[in-house]
């Protein structure tokens, strides 16, 4: 086990949370907190690439292409 | 139903990850499906081809229903791991070209790559279309569907 230094208001802040969470331990706590945090960076990254179109339009639009059709409903031009 | 889950469970316990193809991946950006991403990428390791993000392009640009931006790559990268064009997989990719057209089969080059780097890395397949690599099957890939894929999410 390794051992880390916190300040005073860290730490009150870290066992307000533990009993909050209702955590077994203070390394269960920082592992809650560090999956939340990376869930939370890829929702925020997922979010900046949204497409709007239906799962079967895409389907089609692959099968269409790779059936060597040159004309691809759903497009822009 | 059960045992198919069970079976799905068992290929992605013994697989490194899974590897979405651009028709995977363009669903999963979707807007029915993008709120499970986080759950997707929070359990499991995603990979995709260079090839696979070229015809997300592809997508994108032809439809224009959705936004690029001019960091799509960098974003992307954020999320999954990109397989380059390697040698090893242009060898292993050759060589099963080879074996379709002996089996009087012209593969599609885009879905050959996506089976080669599942087979090359141990990665599940997964796309939104797995008809597609039916005739794959021969090489021993595994491919699921994104339905499925989202159907054990909450038990893996």
């Amino acid at each position: 086990m390794k051992t880390i230094a916190v300040t005073e208001e860290t730490w009150r802040k870290l066992k307000e949370l533990k009993e909050k969470l209702d955590m077994r331990s203070f390394d269960d706590l920082i592992n809650t907190l560090i999956e939340t945090w990376n869930l939370s960076v890829i929702r925020d990254t997922a979010e900046k690439i949204k497409v709007s179109a239906e799962p079967y339009e895409i389907v089609s639009f692959f099968n269409q292409i790779r059936s060597g059709k040159r004309e691809v409903h759903g497009g822009a031009h | 139903m059960k045992c198919m889950e069970e079976h799905i469970r068992e290929l992605l316990s013994s697989a490194r990850g899974i590897l979405l193809d651009s028709s995977a991946l363009l669903v999963l950006h979707s807007d029915e499906y993008r709120k499970l991403l986080p759950l997707i990428l929070g359990k499991l390791k995603a990979y995709t081809t260079m090839l696979a993000v070229m015809e997300v392009l592809t997508f994108i640009y032809y439809s224009q229903r959705a936004g690029v931006q001019d960091n799509f790559l960098d974003v992307f990268s954020r999320l999954y791991e990109l397989i380059p064009l390697t040698p090893k997989l242009i060898v292993k990719a050759a060589q099963l070209y080879a074996d379709c057209l002996h089996h009087n089969y012209v593969p599609e080059v885009v879905d050959l790559m996506n089976v080669s780097a599942a087979l090359e890395e141990n990665l599940i397949l997964v796309s939104a279309s797995p008809p597609s690599y039916k005739v794959y099957e021969r090489y021993g890939v595994a491919v699921i569907s994104v339905q499925d894929l989202v159907s054990i999410l909450d038990k893996i």
